[in-house]
């Protein structure tokens, strides 16, 4: 693949701008949505094992 | 013979359990569902004889409608469980649903206007489809704003409970709104009742877009439900011992 044909390939005959930045958001709120949850989780579970630890004193 | 209960398997450690295995393998699949799309959403199907290339949103935004409403008609399904049996995991992905509706109604007000705005010449028009869909919008917002407004959880979840049955009213609006009144926004390209409208060029790679979002909505549906069953079960034996196990 060349350049030129890798540009026009981004910048779908001018329309570039609007599907890349669909699909780039999407990817991004989506991927927000499974690490926030996830982050969340783990947290609360390390908290909860930092509040059952035994006392070293 | 072993006394079976199925109930036992709404139990918040019996689903916890039961789903930790499937985290991985949905994660993976719906990642390399997502990369294919995209290389045959973007590169592969070829350009509509009308829109051009900017159609190539469809492969995003119909996807992202069509697991929006799902999502909200699985929501109104746990709402009435709530209501009739008061089960606790319903309530739990109740407002797990909630929390994905917000993000997922946003998405398709998103990319929807980010379309609209190239094929209409506006980014947004007072239309019915769009105007009931941001409704909807309203509606997951409100669910969540609600539960906060209680102090009471038992009583939150069921007036949550009944306005997602209420609002269960607007999904049947979204969905019958370009055929119920005058839109600039085009009928359903997809149907269960007709033979699609679109060529079979687009018809595969969007058959497929759709396959990954509805993988990516179980996966992300079981994450916020576990942190929802997690949250209500601190100090319950069980949690105690998933958090023995944790490195």
């Amino acid at each position: 693949m060349t350049m030129a044909t890798l540009i026009q390939a981004l910048l779908m005959e001018g329309h570039g701008a609007y599907i890349w930045s669909a699909w780039l958001i999407t990817l991004l709120l989506l991927s927000l949505m499974l690490w926030w949850p996830y982050s969340l989780h783990r947290s609360a579970l390390k908290a909860l094992k930092e509040r059952n630890k035994p006392d070293a004193s | 013979m072993k006394d079976f209960r199925w109930q036992q398997w709404l139990s918040a450690p019996s689903f916890y359990r039961l789903t930790t295995p499937l985290l991985l393998p949905l994660a993976i699949v719906s990642l390399l569902l997502f990369l294919w799309v995209g290389v045959w959403g973007l590169f592969i199907a070829p350009p509509d004889a009308v829109q051009g290339q900017v159609y190539r949103i469809i492969f995003v935004h119909v996807p992202l409608s069509f697991i929006c409403l799902s999502n909200y008609l699985f929501m109104a399904v746990h709402a009435f469980v709530l209501i009739i049996w008061r089960t606790r995991l319903a309530e739990d992905i109740m407002y797990a649903c909630a929390r994905l509706g917000v993000i997922l109604s946003l998405l398709v007000l998103l990319t929807g206007s980010i379309w609209a705005k190239p094929t209409w010449g506006a980014w947004w028009v007072w239309d019915a489809r769009l105007s009931s869909m941001l409704v909807l919008f309203f509606i997951y917002l409100a669910v969540l704003a609600l539960r906060e407004a209680y102090r009471g959880r038992a009583v939150a979840a069921r007036i949550c409970a009944l306005l997602v049955l209420v609002g269960a009213i607007d999904v049947v609006i979204v969905h019958k709104a370009v055929d119920w009144w005058y839109s600039l926004h085009q009928g359903s390209s997809l149907s269960i009742t007709r033979a699609p409208s679109i060529d079979a060029s687009m018809l595969y790679p969007l058959l497929l877009a759709i396959a990954c979002f509805y993988i990516y909505y179980i996966l992300a549906l079981l994450l916020w439900v576990r942190y929802e069953l997690v949250q209500r079960s601190r100090g319950r034996a069980w949690l105690m011992d998933v958090v023995g196990t944790l490195k």
